[in-house]
């Protein structure tokens, strides 16, 4: 028997509280207002807290696991409320990992605590299936033959007739290394990536061209889609930096100009998770355009500098300092009001604008108390005015 | 001056006509590229790209010859004309290896992707561009000029204003 909401989509705007209160309306402005701020260069109020907050939005709520990645009209809604809780973003999003794999013939599913993963056989083999692989046109992306898609637009169509004040249509690339790899086997592939290089970039070529033509479908429906383009697996504890240049910067070039020149962004938003304190200075050139943001999870075992961060990327786009998302579940509000405190300070006056951020997304037990603590250090040292 | 007739299809000068702009200024454009090689040529689809900064916009005039194959050429058509207004400041780097299909045609080299400061109400952003590696000439193309820079602009004043 499939899952079922814990609430049903019908009765869920019914359980919130509307966006027409006088009160919602005043936090928002002032919140886009403050969103706004590193993008044009008038900075107002504080740097915002962004912890890429997902299923934990529906726990912290009520609500599941599942309810976020098979009801993402639940995703959305919790989303919006948990970041007028803490105030936080003034928009809503919803994206997961592994899209458009389920075109490829890979089974995914979730659980109460996974989002979708990838179970059963993987459908790459041997390189010889990598010549077989195909490519999907818009047309194969539609939501009656796209899952991701399906998904996708539930979500944004959901908000755009319920909280449309907080709707942002997002187009997640995720990572294409990582995406390859499931296809593959993850050990698989990363051999590969020395014994069957071609067959690696066959793979990879047809996931960027497949996930173009995903920005391009969003963004013909709803106008733009924010773009998020991941660099996961392909890290400096996986892959020497030559290899992540080739694997995955030199495949993400590609995925945006192809995914702009179809419509897609202009927001882009590059999410490096895990460990870059060797790859790094490779992705000072991302293609940017005048609504870039940066993140960069990991230096080795430490969070990524803020002040390395602003350095080598701030006078070319917006950049998001992290704290540690692995501390977000301890019941240790200093540690994360600290961390946020240190790297504010680093990374505060950044030429092109800052964020704070968790170095991903926050777990699904992340501790409200910490969230509140990373607010709260961006009320006390992320404001402008006194530098 | 090189002796060569230009077209405006009545489209493009109805398209022209909306944003203000005169057909006389674009065949001027198209005059002076001929005559100093200021332009990209794409040598697989024989189209021109050329630019001219002006006071408040920057204007990209494409444009192909009217008779394909025919040498000299005596007649281009204008097959597009689209425009920023953030200003072009500095080259910040290019991608050498990323080797584009629209040729420099003073240098007779190909150009490579490059990534370009944009100005706008003191605001300075980067966006992608084509670039010459000798001389460093760099053109935004359509589509970036018509989302990704569109949209800083109108973003720009907004909240500038």
């Amino acid at each position: 028997m499939s899952y079922q909401p814990t609430v049903p989509i019908d009765k869920l705007p019914s359980r919130f509280i509307s966006h027409d209160t006088e009160s919602h309306k005043k936090w928002h402005t002032g919140s886009v207002t403050r969103f706004a701020s590193p993008f044009v260069d008038v900075f107002k109020d504080r740097i915002d807290f962004d912890p890429i907050v997902m299923a934990h939005a529906c726990t912290l709520l009520g609500f599941t696991n599942r309810d976020f990645y098979e009801y993402p009209e639940i995703a959305v809604h919790c989303v919006a409320y948990f970041n007028e809780l803490f105030d936080l973003l003034p928009v809503a999003h919803f994206f997961y990992s592994n899209v458009f794999l389920e075109k490829y013939g890979l089974k995914l599913q979730t659980t109460n605590t996974l989002p979708w993963i990838a179970v059963g056989d993987r459908p790459i083999k041997n390189p010889e299936d990598a010549d077989k692989i195909p490519k999907f046109e818009k047309e194969d992306l539609k939501p009656e033959k796209c899952k991701t898609i399906e998904l996708h637009w539930r979500a944004f169509d959901y908000e755009k007739a319920n909280i449309p004040d907080m709707m942002l249509p997002m187009h997640n690339v995720f990572c294409l290394f990582s995406m390859a790899a499931e296809l593959v086997g993850p050990e698989k592939f990363i051999i590969w990536t020395r014994k069957e290089p071609k067959a690696c970039h066959k793979i990879l070529d047809s996931l960027a061209y497949t996930s173009a033509n995903g920005a391009s479908l969003t963004a013909d429906r709803y106008g733009f889609d924010m773009m998020v383009i991941g660099s996961v697996l392909a890290n400096s504890t996986v892959l020497p930096p030559k290899y992540v240049k080739e694997f995955s910067f030199d495949h993400q070039r590609d995925f945006v100009r192809r995914a702009l020149a179809g419509g897609g962004g202009p927001q882009l938003w590059y999410h490096l998770c895990g460990d870059h304190s060797r790859d790094y200075p490779i992705w000072r050139d991302v293609i940017t355009t005048p609504f870039t943001v940066i993140h960069i999870g990991y230096y080795g075992d430490d969070v990524f500098p803020g002040d390395l961060l602003k350095k080598e990327f701030g006078n070319r786009m917006t950049v998001l300092a992290v704290i540690d998302g692995k501390r977000m579940i301890e019941p240790n509000f200093s540690f994360i009001y600290e961390q946020s405190k240190s790297q504010l300070l680093k990374a505060r006056d950044s030429p092109r604008g800052c964020i704070l951020g968790t170095t991903c997304e926050t777990p699904l037990i992340t501790n409200p108390g910490c969230t509140l603590a990373a607010v709260k250090a961006c009320k006390d040292y992320g404001t402008y005015g006194t530098w | 001056m090189v002796m060569i007739d230009v077209l405006v299809p009545k489209e493009v000068e109805d398209a022209l006509a909306q944003k203000g702009i005169s057909a006389d200024m674009c065949k001027k454009l198209v005059y002076e590229a001929e005559d100093k090689k200021i332009k990209l040529i794409n040598k697989a689809t024989g189209e021109n790209l050329t630019k001219k900064i002006m006071d408040n916009i920057t204007l990209y005039v494409i444009y192909a010859p009217a008779a394909p194959g025919t040498h000299p050429v005596t007649a281009y058509v204008i097959k597009k004309v689209y425009s920023h207004r953030m200003r072009m400041k500095n080259l910040v780097y290019t991608v050498p290896e990323e080797v584009k299909d629209w040729w420099c045609a003073k240098d007779d080299c190909q150009t490579v992707r490059g990534q370009f400061d944009l100005e706008y109400m003191g605001i300075v952003r980067m966006a992608p561009t084509l670039t010459c590696p000798k001389c460093q000439d760099s053109y935004i193309e359509e589509d970036i000029a018509a989302k990704p820079v569109a949209v800083a602009e109108q973003l720009f004043e907004k909240k500038r204003a």
